[in-house]
């Protein structure tokens, strides 16, 4: 059976779990905390064994892994899962194939499973987390603020069922695109000759061509994660990406890439073609209507890393349907969609139809006075 | 060849149906519109009016004015004026309502400093909206009535230094407490116009504030992550193709924001249309 590792605090022996806002990692028990080297340190022989360990199994194949038919009274969207003990309280952890860390759900102590990351599927850099879950929460008690449309009762009623602190798998691409773009562009001028208007209309072929680089563009790596809410907590500073180590994982949840660079390209080609074309618009110059006639953008050379970033999942249930919010965990850039209440959307409607055109009537009604417009 | 004609219009018209007159009005109902009793009511209706404010007030209701050689009423009613020498004092201040019965046309024509100065283009205007109504409904006496009650109304107005018009008419206070038909014609418009208005703001503020509840979504773009100092555009040109030109007359806006009277060379101001 494949091995798990918890971290252990030096002095205690208590559990050890990373905070973003020290950077260092810190003892449940007795309040120690030790800088990331430290442990780092201690744990890689221990780390580099779990790895090893784990290769030679896979060469064994399925010795380690359960069909999930065999799983009695379960459903499992993975074909597979993985069965671990936990070092701590020797209980039987069951992951999917891709859980890097998490937590034991008897002991609750933070485990990390670093067969995980054999040749090939460790990540180079990782974001560590800054904002701690009670940061996650306030984030999205202020996120509910100033929400005029939001039902009055799901803030009342709406509790958090779940939040989970998850180093999500990324893949950031660097590259450069050639972008060949024609665009059909006009001038107006207008003037006036006795009783005519005159308008002019000057039409111009205008074609740009150049180099764009691209760095570090994310998509995230894991079929679970929503593509899109992923998409809207970017973007990350990437300035404080440092070399990866499982030292930033305790504490947190992880899961490893199953989702290839290939498998992502399209969206990423998507987005850099975009982008592309939009660099050669902006070097148009002053044109009064600028439209793309033709376009045509090339990906010269491009390069993923493979990276983990941090966010913070909230799950909160209300009127039987869940609600996901994540939380970027390094800026707290926080997105979710909220529920809609039918009964507000119509009240401002209605409120300020009444109002504003009560407002403009009187007005209008003022101005016709001087001016006469239904004389 | 004009003298001609106003020689013709004397002739036919004191052939009259029926008329009356008096120093400050003269009815003429060649079209024999109303009933006697109603005429005389009417009569002394606009001899009371005018005598008040020292206006001719006078009223033509013929069968069909094209009959006289005329095709345009303005112009017949500038020559009916003169013919039949109508007006006050030395200006031959006066108001005349002509109705010509057989195109139903009509036209609101003054003379005379006095009267250009208390019937405005605006003033005017609100006259017709006085009688038309009636007259659509073949309510002849109803319209007379309304019109000699509009006209005693802008008299007033201009008596107390505030004439009927597109500027300052709102300060006339005591005029306002007569309008409040029109006033009420008016306030629907605008109230339907601010609530238009109010309802696409609120639509607009609405979606705005519903946007603000999803804000997940798929990337677009990857604009975040381009150094553009390193974009290298390396083929460039802006190529003049051909150029277009289109014409437009120029529009020009209505005199209705005007305000004051338009008078015609021949000293006349009129308001004209159909009823």
């Amino acid at each position: 059976m494949a091995k798990v590792t918890n971290y252990q605090c030096p002095a205690c022996t208590g559990p050890l779990h990373f905070v973003g806002a020290s950077g260092k990692l810190e003892c449940d028990y007795c309040g120690s905390s030790f800088e990331v080297s430290e442990i780092d340190a201690q744990y890689n022989s221990k780390v580099e064994q779990a790895k090893e360990e784990s290769d030679k199994e896979k060469e064994k194949a399925s010795a380690e892994k359960v069909k999930i038919e065999e799983i009695e009274g379960q459903e499992w969207n993975q074909d597979e899962i993985k069965l671990y003990n936990c070092s701590t309280c020797g209980a039987e952890l069951i992951c999917e194939e891709t859980t890097v860390a998490t937590h034991c759900p008897y002991c609750g102590n933070p485990t990390i499973i670093p067969g995980q990351f054999t040749a090939g599927v460790m990540p180079s850099k990782i974001i560590p987390f800054k904002l701690d879950k009670k940061a996650a929460e306030v984030a999205l008690t202020n996120y509910y603020k100033g929400k005029k449309l939001l039902p009055k009762v799901f803030c009342s009623q709406n509790h958090i069922e779940e939040v989970k602190g998850v180093y999500v798998p990324f893949w950031l691409f660097d590259g450069e695109t050639y972008a060949d773009v024609k665009f059909h562009c006009e001038n107006v001028h207008t003037t006036t000759d006795g009783e005519y208007e005159v308008t002019t209309t000057e039409h111009y072929s205008v074609h740009r061509a150049g180099n764009v680089p691209f760095e570090k563009v994310p998509s995230d790596a894991s079929k679970k994660m929503d593509n899109a809410e992923m998409d809207s907590i970017e973007p990350f500073n990437y300035n404080e990406l440092t070399d990866f180590t499982t030292s930033y994982l305790p504490g947190f949840y992880a899961e490893a890439y199953d989702e290839t660079p290939e498998d992502v390209m399209p969206r990423i080609q998507t987005r850099i073609e975009r982008s592309s074309i939009d660099q050669m618009r902006r070097s148009v110059g002053h044109y009064d209507r600028v439209s793309c006639s033709s376009s045509n953008v090339t990906i010269k050379k491009i390069s993923s890393s493979y990276v983990f970033l941090p966010v913070w999942l909230l799950n909160t249930k209300w009127n039987d349907k869940n609600y996901q919010f994540a939380v970027n965990g390094q800026t707290g850039k926080i997105v979710g969609n909220l529920p809609v209440s039918a009964g507000r959307f119509c009240g401002w409607l209605f409120g300020l139809t009444a109002g504003v055109g009560t407002a403009v009537g009187i007005i209008v009604y003022l101005l016709n006075l001087y001016f006469g417009f239904f004389g | 060849m004009k003298k001609l004609f106003s020689l013709a219009l004397i002739l036919l018209l004191s052939l009259s149906a029926r008329g009356f007159a008096y120093d400050y009005s003269i009815l003429y109902d060649e079209a024999d519109l109303l009933e006697e009793e109603d005429a005389e009511l009417l009569w002394d209706m606009m001899e009371s009016v005018g005598s008040e404010y020292d206006m001719g007030i006078y009223i033509y209701i013929l069968k069909d004015f094209t009959d006289f050689g005329y095709s345009n009423i303005e112009d017949f009613s500038e020559v009916l004026y003169r013919s039949e020498e109508l007006g006050i004092d030395e200006e031959d201040t006066g108001l005349m309502l002509v109705m010509s019965m057989e195109d139903r046309d009509f036209d609101i024509c003054a003379h005379g400093t006095k009267a250009h100065y208390t019937f405005t283009d605006y003033g005017k205007k609100l006259l017709q909206e006085d009688f038309i109504p009636y007259f659509k409904k073949n309510d002849w006496i109803g319209g007379f009535k309304a019109y000699v009650e509009g006209v005693k109304l802008e008299l007033y107005s201009g008596a107390q230094g505030e004439p009927v018009d597109t500027y300052g008419n709102s300060k006339s206070s005591n005029y306002g407490e007569y309008r409040e038909v029109d006033a009420m014609d008016t306030i629907l418009p605008c109230l339907l116009i601010g609530l238009a208005f109010g309802f696409i703001v609120a639509l607009i503020t609405v979606l705005v504030f519903r946007s603000q509840m999803k804000t997940v979504h798929l990337a677009k773009d990857a604009g975040y992550y381009v150094d553009e100092n390193a974009v290298n555009i390396t083929k460039r040109s802006d190529m003049f193709t051909h150029r277009d030109v289109s014409r437009h007359k120029i529009q020009t806006s209505s005199n209705s924001s005007g305000g004051g009277t338009h008078i015609s060379s021949g000293g006349f101001s009129h308001s004209s249309g159909k009823f």
